[in-house]
């Protein structure tokens, strides 16, 4: 699902993020990413995404290798994964259904299909009775849940997500993480950046430690959910 | 890890069907947003209606000035006078040559008994012509220029021709203040052609400040689509709607505007043909003429934006 080759990425004003690092997440695994802050994960996830460009090295998304991909591929590759951010990024001024159906607009889904597909997302996410509120009045942990939500409505191979915790109490953060569980139980690869470490500790999935912008030997914990 | 693409999720025929679904939406979404803001694109939509209604009433100035001309210049007619000792044959064979030419419509002759009689009816001085022992009349020859040579500078050409004539003492065209009318005309022409594209160009560079600044005032919502996978002409095409709205109401606007001017003007016109016992009529935009302005504007709006857009769009960038 996504591969890293001794990928390295350098800032100008020569600050390097990260040095060839190269790890590998299967189809259908779910990843911890974790490190001080600084170490690299942000940047990490930006190169999936498209949003930096690596300075050295490959990077593999869905077997598409998009290290040097072009301008306009690259909509197309984010819409094979979902996207979860720390800062939720959800469009204030519309109601959570409008920003749930965003990707499936986008892509040119029909309105009967959007209608349903928002519906089961919503409803997996316990927001279904929120459909018609703006997400300025939810709580923190719930506008996190709309852009869970935003992120697995077009059933995407990959998700992906920055901090997704970083702003919860245990007891929420531990709902969302059962909730990517969840999703990784049906063949979703899921990559978590977080900073959050007896959470992680008490999941039992692959770890990557980032550290200084380069890959520790982590412990390998074994994949496979009891 | 196969290289596997993802399989299709949207049928092609929903896709495209779709496609236009979003259009229409997002055209009507962006006029509402026009409406939603009436403050703002008011005001840039006036600007735009001023800048567009100048160039259009000016395109009816002259278009009026024309008409008014070409009813006059179908009067215009050379006079010639012919040397005194010719013979009629010599005169009817001239009248004839004259006639046959492809710039002339008709040849009309009023001999020099005709001329008298005329002026006698008309000047009252008939007792002072009594006096005289020989007609002072010279035989003339009235030359109407036919329909393609009759404006102002094509009659002179057939003039000065017909002067270089033996038999022709002087000739003389009543219309050469036409002429000069013409000249002045087309002198406005340019200087308005000047003027044109100036008003013009700041159309085009309001439409472009006012979408970039749209772009600006919605840039997080443009990150966030371009993060879900929007291309960036989805993301443009809102945008797009809203200069195309630009260009069609300021240029609905600017016909109004034109109109306003128009009844002005030929109620002002017309106090001046009382005095004359004239009535005038000046003629606004036909059909066509207004089909081509919305023409004109839609896509001056449409290409102002796009260039705005294209450019703006591109640069934000999810960070």
């Amino acid at each position: 699902m996504i591969r890293f080759e001794q990928v390295s990425k350098i800032y100008p004003g020569s600050q390097r993020a990260l040095q060839k690092v190269s790890f590998q997440l299967e189809q259908g695994k779910m990843a911890f990413l974790t490190g001080h802050s600084g170490a690299g994960k942000s940047t990490l996830l930006k190169l999936i995404t498209a949003m930096e460009r690596p300075s050295d090295g490959k990077v593999w998304v869905n077997g598409d290798d998009i290290s040097r991909i072009s301008h306009r591929k690259i909509p197309y590759l984010r819409r094979q994964m979902g996207v979860i951010f720390q800062d939720h990024k959800l469009l204030m001024d519309r109601t959570v259904f409008d920003n749930v159906a965003l990707p499936l607009v986008i892509e040119g889904y029909s309105m009967g299909n959007i209608k349903r597909r928002v519906a089961a997302a919503l409803d997996k996410v316990g927001l279904l009775d929120k459909a018609n509120c703006t997400p300025e009045i939810l709580s923190g942990g719930e506008q996190q849940r709309v852009g869970i939500a935003r992120a697995v409505v077009n059933k995407p191979a990959i998700l992906i997500a920055d901090e997704p915790t970083g702003n919860l109490d245990p007891a929420l953060s531990l709902d969302i993480f059962r909730l990517f569980e969840e999703f990784n139980r049906v063949g979703v690869a899921v990559l978590i950046a977080s900073h959050d470490l007896s959470l992680i500790a008490k999941l039992h999935h692959q770890r990557l430690v980032l550290k200084n912008g380069q890959l520790l030997d982590s412990p390998h914990q074994a994949a496979e959910a009891p | 890890m196969a290289g596997a693409k993802p399989q299709v999720k949207v049928a092609l025929h929903v896709r495209f069907m779709m496609f236009w679904v979003r259009h229409l939406q997002q055209g009507i979404a962006s006029l509402g947003e026009l409406w939603r803001t009436p403050a703002s694109s008011m005001l840039t939509l006036a600007v735009i209606g001023v800048c567009l209604a100048l160039p259009a009433s000016f395109y009816l100035a002259t278009k009026n000035v024309q008409q008014l001309t070409s009813y006059w210049k179908s009067d215009a007619q050379i006079s010639l006078f012919l040397k005194q000792n010719i013979s009629e044959a010599q005169r009817d064979s001239l009248q004839k040559n004259i006639a046959s030419m492809r710039q002339v419509a008709s040849v009309e002759l009023v001999t020099k008994q005709q001329g008298l009689v005329e002026f006698q009816e008309n000047s009252g001085f008939e007792d002072v012509l009594a006096l005289l022992p020989d007609n002072p009349l010279p035989d003339v020859l009235l030359v109407l220029p036919s329909q393609d040579f009759n404006s102002a500078s094509a009659a002179k050409t057939l003039l000065d021709s017909l002067q270089e004539h033996s038999l022709v003492d002087e000739g003389r065209l009543d219309v050469e203040w036409l002429q000069r009318l013409d000249t002045i005309v087309s002198m406005l022409q340019q200087a308005a052609w000047l003027l044109i594209i100036l008003l013009l160009t700041a159309v085009a560079l309001i439409v472009s400040n006012t979408l970039r600044l749209n772009i600006l005032s919605r840039r997080s919502e443009i990150e966030v689509m371009k993060l879900v996978g929007a291309t960036d002409a989805f993301i443009q095409r809102p945008f797009l709607y809203t200069g195309f709205w630009f260009g069609l109401v300021g240029g609905l606007m600017a016909w109004v505007l034109c109109n306003i001017l128009l009844i002005w003007t030929e109620y002002a016109l017309q106090q001046i043909g009382l005095l004359y016992q004239q009535d005038i009529y000046l003629s606004g935009l036909d059909l066509q003429e207004f089909g081509s302005l919305m023409l004109f504007a839609t896509l001056l709006g449409l290409i102002a934006s796009w260039f705005s857009v294209n450019r703006h769009i591109k640069q934000i960038e999810p960070s």
